[in-house]
């Protein structure tokens, strides 16, 4: 055998190695029990070449492997939240871009679980995930139409008020988009756009100040008819008096509903 | 070398023009397993200087003053000749950011020969790259070999310390002197020793980021603590910080927000007025505290857009 014959084969070898390398040992990585380890795997995940990434994230292994670390993490996430204590501090601070590595795999990994048996619990997971209510997260599952809403119409009564503002960012994203076909991953249905705007438009009426700027942003979001008569008539009746938690914000609710009046109308 | 960063290259041989495959001198002495060519960079050597213009002045450095030749760099360099009946040429260099201070030519047979030279390397208040180089010729072609390094900054008093902290807790970046700062750089509604770390009277503050931050409390209204700026690497460690935090960098700060209220407004402020975006951790890891930081694409999920 010729040298170059060794050299060939040795490129060869590498490229197989190559191919193989993601699935195999990033997914055994992605189980560790310790996070760091992870984290480090998941990032390696992220960063792969579109060709690998493509190969890996195809695997079987690594798709059920990421969707049950999604559900435990959100899960681990919530205990430390109502526990007062945070995640960043009960694990180290780089536990949030640890998750937030997970999320970014997760979203690759949704086009390609969406539609399966697993599909419809690990889009739920990525609802309940950990995100602000303004971030691209929202624009990405709001994609997903009637799915991603029958989520959120669950998770706007959640104990915890952050995943309740994400839950009425969604549902104002989801009829917002419905109108963009091609950001849609799929329908939305009629019912359910209705629907939407109706747990909007009720929310307006909550006595949490914070849920109720959510609902008036999430209605301007939506771009639609029916939401801009909502908050024309919301506008109309006299602003409530500002106590307690409203101090907090800069503008008044009826500046609020007057930004998200403008929004529709500059969508038209 | 012991570079603060913590991070050298390995001695790396290149061949630029083939020689064919690498060869193998069977039955030869330990250079046989060798490369044709190959370098190592040395700090803290004491050699004598290999040239009347590299000797260290006699003035040392007075008080709270950078001193101003405060480190020797070697250099070793191998090189052998290709094959038995020929003789290989070798230049062997030291250079301190790209700039040679210190060479030597020599010749070398099949066997192999090793050179070293050295030069007293200025102080600076910056990092600066070092290089061992050597390119060895014979009449089958060339080959080089190189071995890189980092100089770190001596500013004369704590900072020196201070980014010596970088390296060993494993900061990918490393400030220079200049980059430290005693005072707030720009407005803000907290005074300098609320930003810095406790144990140390010097702090990277990233002006934008300050900036941003007095922006976002001016749209809130009312101030809330800042629980954390700036922190030195060891700090950041004893608080459990991750080595990359953007607290090590200067451009974070946590405030306290234990009400969702605070939290939301502070999120909502953040996007307002002249308020540049920064990434905002999400509330959900953040039950006491808005952490925000202007390190450019956010983490996934952290954006406000």
């Amino acid at each position: 055998m010729s040298l170059m014959t060794v050299a060939a084969g040795l490129i060869g070898a590498s490229a197989v190695f190559a191919t193989q390398l993601p699935a195999g040992s990033i997914t055994e990585e992605i189980r560790s029990e310790s996070w760091q380890v992870r984290s480090r795997a998941l990032t390696m995940l992220n960063n792969l070449p579109p060709g690998e990434k493509e190969t890996a994230f195809g695997d079987a292994g690594l798709q059920k492997t990421i969707s049950s670390l999604l559900a435990d993490e959100n899960e681990r996430i919530s205990v430390s939240f109502v526990t007062g204590v945070g995640v960043g501090r009960e694990y180290g601070e780089g536990y949030s871009e640890y998750y937030a590595e997970l999320l970014e795999a997760s979203l690759a990994l949704l086009p390609l679980v969406y539609g399966t048996d697993r599909g419809g619990e690990f889009l739920e997971a990525l609802v309940l995930g950990s995100y602000n209510p303004d971030s691209s997260v929202v624009t990405t599952l709001a994609g997903y139409g009637d799915d991603v809403a029958n989520v959120a119409f669950k998770m706007t009564t959640a104990p915890l008020i952050h995943q309740r503002w994400n839950a009425y960012e969604l549902l104002g994203a989801v009829v917002g988009q419905s109108g963009k076909k091609a950001q849609s991953k799929s329908s939305l249905s009629a019912a359910t756009r209705r629907q939407a705007i109706s747990v909007l438009s009720q929310a307006l009426q909550s006595d949490d100040v914070t849920i109720v700027r959510h609902a008036i942003h999430a209605l301007g979001e939506t771009g639609s008819d029916e939401a801009l008569t909502v908050l024309q008539a919301e506008l109309a009746k006299p602003d409530r008096p500002r106590s307690g938690d409203d101090l907090h914000y800069r503008t008044t609710r009826h500046e609020e509903l007057v930004k998200a009046v403008m929004r529709i109308q500059a969508k038209r | 070398m012991n570079s603060v960063r913590g991070v050298r290259s390995k001695p790396t041989t290149v061949l630029l023009v083939a020689f064919g495959l690498v060869q193998c001198f069977a039955g030869s002495t330990a250079w046989a397993q060798s490369p044709l060519a190959s370098v190592t960079l040395v700090e803290g050597s004491q050699p004598e200087p290999s040239s009347a213009q590299d000797a260290k002045p006699a003035a040392g450095p007075s008080a709270g003053e950078p001193a101003t030749f405060s480190s020797v760099w070697g250099c070793d360099g191998f090189a052998a000749s290709s094959e038995p009946w020929l003789t290989a040429e070798a230049q062997l260099m030291l250079k301190v950011n790209n700039q040679v201070v210190a060479s030597q030519i020599f010749y070398a047979n099949v066997w192999g020969a090793v050179y070293s030279v050295s030069a007293w390397v200025e102080s600076s208040d910056d990092w600066r790259n070092v290089s061992c180089e050597i390119y060895v010729a014979d009449l089958n072609g060339s080959t080089s070999a190189g071995d890189y390094g980092e100089i770190p900054p001596e500013c004369g008093d704590e900072r020196t310390t201070l980014i010596a902290e970088y390296g060993t807790y494993g900061v990918s970046w490393a400030p220079g002197c200049y980059v430290f700062t005693q005072n707030v750089p720009t407005s803000s509604h907290y005074s300098f020793s609320s930003w810095r770390s406790p144990n140390y009277s010097w702090a990277v503050l990233k002006e934008y980021a300050v900036s941003n931050v007095y922006c976002v409390v001016s749209n809130h209204g009312s101030t809330p603590g800042l629980n954390s700026g700036y922190r030195s690497p060891s700090h950041n460690h004893s608080e459990g910080g991750a080595t990359n935090s953007r607290h090590v960098y200067g451009d974070a700060a946590d405030l306290s927000a234990s009400q969702a209220a605070v939290w939301d407004s502070l999120r909502a402020n953040a996007k307002s007025g002249a308020c540049s975006i920064g990434c905002v951790e999400p509330r959900s890891a953040t039950p006491s505290w808005f952490h925000v930081d202007y390190r450019g694409p956010c983490p996934a999920g952290w954006e406000l857009d």
